[in-house]
């Protein structure tokens, strides 16, 4: 770059000049001597002609017009020093070979990339086989289980429930006829030989008159329990009578009508 | 006709972690004519699993049940139940109208024999002069004409006995039978 603005400053720069002496020389009778001229090194010598003119005339010469032509005689120096020398021209400045830059669009979006994450496993170990492969441990057995609730055995138990006490509501007193009541009542006096006027009815119930092995009064619900055999089974039924002796409060009890 | 009625009381009952059931059928007067229980069925812990809130009526409806009414020497023409076990509704398959009975507090009807319908599956039943009439509670598989039917061999069972009586029997006989296990 330095050598750039070197050239560029001696070119432009003005030549050196030297100043002339344009006095003429004295007037010769005869002739006017040519001017010499000296031309002076270094830069741009110039060369002078000068027309000699017989001017045949006696007298003061006057100074005559001079005509100059000026010319480059050579250039020893320049071209001395543009030797190995180079004209650096800068690339940029040389249209051809300007470009135009396209300038890459951005992209819009950026492209996602999917990462696909190694999932995970159990590992396994060397020498361990599948399940069920041989030498590995062995597939496992599939039991089978039926749900169902096998029927349960049944038992006769008649003599169970036999013993427990059947328990018998008495008869509505006041629905029995009168004349039902006589002969009930007739029937309790002969059986047990109290005084009609001492025993108090208690109740009437129709019981089985077979098999009757356990007779209990219920006070609170007025029902008859008797405990009963197998007998009492099909047993016809009849009315038996309860009643409470006034004099001791005992309770006495028959069969007040045959089955 | 009132000698050849039979009635069957059917209970099964929860003892621990087992289940017996018993079945008694008596005459019109509450005689028992027969009584068959079952052994005590303790189910496993895997059964109780599988079988969840169905185990029970399972149980009582399908095992124990049909197993006693197989053993039964004469069909009954009454299935009589405790209420509870009509509560849940009774899928069984017994061959006379299944029902239950229960005692309550209501107020007499005018007369022994008139019936109440409160509902289309149950009925109050006067079953003597005084007292409070019975509920009774058909199952649902018992039409009306077999309600009507049914009611009128209950009016004629209770002039002789008391209908519901013989259900604590069967409870207490099963309850001897855990006892002696």
């Amino acid at each position: 770059m330095s050598d750039l603005a070197e050239t560029i400053r001696r070119v432009f720069h003005a030549p050196a000049s030297h100043a002339l002496s344009m006095t003429l020389a004295p007037a010769c009778p005869d002739r006017v001597p040519p001017l010499a001229a000296t031309v002076l090194q270094p830069f741009v010598p110039a060369a002078t002609t000068v027309a000699v003119l017989e001017l045949g005339l006696a007298g003061v010469p006057a100074a005559e017009p001079v005509h100059w032509e000026a010319r480059v005689a050579e250039t020893p120096g320049l071209a001395a020093w543009d030797t190995g020398t180079k004209v650096c021209v800068p690339a940029l400045f040389q249209a051809e070979r300007c470009a135009r830059l396209a300038v890459p669009a951005l992209p819009r979006r950026t492209a996602v990339r999917r990462l696909e994450l190694p999932l995970l496993s159990a590992r396994t170990r060397s020498g361990w086989s599948g399940l069920g492969d041989a030498g590995g441990p062995a597939r496992p057995r599939v039991q089978g289980f039926a749900p169902a609730l096998a029927r349960p055995r049944a038992f006769a138990g008649l003599d169970r429930a036999m013993a427990l006490p059947v328990a018998f509501r008495g008869e509505d007193l006041e629905r029995v006829s009168k004349a039902l009541w006589m002969r009930y009542t007739l029937q309790l006096v002969r059986a047990t030989g109290e005084n009609i006027r001492n025993l108090e009815v208690v109740g009437l119930y129709r019981i089985p008159v077979r098999g009757t092995r356990q007779v209990e009064r219920d006070p609170v619900t007025g029902r008859l329990l008797v405990v009963l055999g197998p007998e009492a089974v099909a047993a016809p039924r009849a009315p038996f009578m309860l009643a409470r002796r006034r004099s001791d409060g005992s309770i006495v009890c028959c069969f007040v009508e045959e089955a | 006709m009132a000698e050849s009625l039979k009635l069957a009381y059917f209970v099964a009952m929860k003892e621990g972690a087992s289940y017996l059931g018993g079945l008694l059928l008596t005459d019109m007067a509450g005689i028992p004519l027969d009584f068959r229980y079952t052994e005590p069925i303790t189910p496993t812990r895997l059964q109780s699993v599988l079988y969840g809130k169905a185990l029970e009526p399972h149980l009582k409806e399908e095992v124990i049940q049909k197993t006693l009414l197989k053993e039964l020497k004469s069909s009954p023409d009454l299935f009589i139940l405790p209420p509870a076990d009509m509560a849940g509704g009774w899928n069984g398959d017994a061959k006379c109208p299944v029902l239950a009975l229960q005692k309550t507090q209501e107020a007499p009807l005018a007369r022994s024999g008139e019936s109440f319908r409160v509902s289309p599956r149950e009925v109050l039943l006067q079953c003597g002069e005084a007292g409070s009439p019975l509920r009774v509670i058909f199952a649902l598989a018992v039409d009306p004409a077999a309600q009507d039917l049914a009611l009128q061999k209950l009016q004629e069972v209770a002039y002789h006995m008391d209908p519901v009586e013989p259900l604590e029997r069967v409870y207490a006989a099963l309850q001897t039978l855990v006892r002696a296990e």
